[in-house]
């Protein structure tokens, strides 16, 4: 581990985008381990369509930071064939929607491998991945898919909401000595042309090396009368809905889950218990879906501790819509999720 | 002496202007020559501008001001 460096003057501290400060975990790994390299469409000339990748190609070179065809399955069997040879391939795939070209390489090959070999072979593989909609980008341009992914056993995801979580979520999956993909809403790269940075999305990150714990959830807000639990651009959305409330005098909890795999059902949980009502914020399709697997762990653990029924508020189940008004109507809102937070105060055991 | 942070005349091409997408770091923060301080979009693509001098940073351009080559920005004093 790199020393830390002193901390800065007090407001001098650097305030990051989120494309900023997961590229900063990869630049510091790539540096300590020679046998790390990253691999995707437009990640060196470009720097990365989200910009993840910027000025690698200048310091690693060409071996190392690699410019591929528009083939998924290609480059991902490339980086999972390396990775069981002992290289840490890091993969960027831009849009998470083309991730059905390759999943075969990913939920066969990368995801089962450890699993297969008995543990002789390892996947030390990151995916960074941008997912989300909002900007008129129609069906194959602006889903989420966690729960796809998320399915499929052998595969940890964590998606930051905002930069001092992305570094530190990205150093963790870049230590992992297995499959990890590290996610972020197009909405909060902080890029300009996806929308200018939200000033929650922007954070203080230290210039030292450090990680975030795989399935630690975060309270960005505590409340008593009912948890909103949201991830990624969600918990944003959660932030606005529980400051709206406040002012009718309704506390929320906001809880940021981080990761989707392995998920804080403790964490979850525990937040419900105190709480007593439940709404579960999230842009990926509704069925089968991280919402579901939310209300679940209260299912299984207790239900009795819900005051009312709990409240989904997640992407119904249809294409994402190219039309900005019919989009919008999908989208798990602030709107929505005021609304079902009234619902969930409104409803009585 | 204070120095003035401008855009540099070679950044980007004549017939396109820029917008301030970030400041690193916030108004009044100490910041050392030759490090990003501010992160600015060009079509899409993303630049950034390098602290001139250390010293006291003044932002004179705040986000989403569109901007043009050789435009003052912002303002280094010393600390």
């Amino acid at each position: 581990m790199a020393q830390p460096l002193p901390a800065a003057a007090p407001g001098s501290e650097r305030t990051l985008t989120m494309a900023r400060a997961g590229r900063e975990a990869v630049f510091s790994e790539m540096r300590k381990n020679p046998n790390m390299f990253v691999i995707g469409e437009d990640v060196a000339k470009l720097g990365g369509v989200f910009g993840t990748t910027v000025g690698m190609a200048e310091e690693f070179g060409d071996a190392r930071v690699i410019d591929t065809p528009i083939s998924e399955t290609g480059f991902i069997g490339i980086a999972t064939g390396a990775a069981m040879a002992g290289m840490r391939p890091v993969v960027e795939i831009a849009f998470v929607d083309f991730i059905g070209v390759c999943f075969n390489q990913i939920y066969n090959f990368a995801a089962k491998t450890h699993y297969m070999s008995g543990g002789q072979f390892k996947v030390p593989l990151t995916f960074m991945i941008g997912y989300g909609g909002g900007y008129n980008d129609a069906a194959q341009h602006s889903q989420v898919l966690f729960a796809t992914l998320g399915h499929v056993p052998g595969i940890k995801i964590v998606t930051p909401a905002d930069a001092y979580d992305a570094k530190g979520l990205m150093a963790s999956c870049l230590q992992d000595d297995n499959v990890t993909i590290w996610m972020v809403h197009k909405r909060l790269w902080g890029l300009g042309w996806l929308g200018f940075p939200l000033p929650k999305a922007l954070a203080t990150v230290p210039e030292h090396d450090y990680t975030i714990p795989f399935g630690q959830s975060r309270i960005w807000r505590e409340g008593s009368d009912v948890t909103i639990v949201g991830l990624g651009l969600t918990v944003h959305n959660a932030m606005q809905a529980a400051e709206q409330l406040a002012g009718e005098g309704i506390s929320a909890e906001v809880l940021d889950l981080r990761s989707v795999v392995p998920l804080d059902r403790d964490g979850i949980f525990k937040s419900v218990a105190k709480t007593g009502r439940l709404v579960v914020a999230d842009e990926d399709y509704m069925s089968f879906g991280v919402t579901s697997e939310v209300l679940a762990v209260v299912a299984e653990r207790d239900p009795s501790v819900l005051k009312s029924p709990a409240v989904r508020v997640a992407y119904p189940d249809v294409p994402v819509p190219f039309s900005r008004p019919m989009e919008d109507f999908c989208l798990p809102n602030v709107e929505r999720i005021v609304t079902a937070v009234k619902a969930t105060m409104k409803a009585r055991k | 002496m204070s120095v003035d942070i401008v855009v540099p005349q070679d950044m980007w091409g004549e017939s396109l202007e820029g917008v301030v997408v970030t400041w690193i770091y916030q108004n009044g923060a100490i910041v050392t020559q030759g490090k990003p301080i501010a992160e600015i979009m060009v079509e899409k693509a993303q630049l950034e501008i390098t602290a001139p001098a250390s010293g006291k940073l003044t932002i004179l351009a705040v986000p989403e001001t569109v901007i043009g080559r050789d435009q003052v920005v912002g303002r280094i004093d010393p600390a």
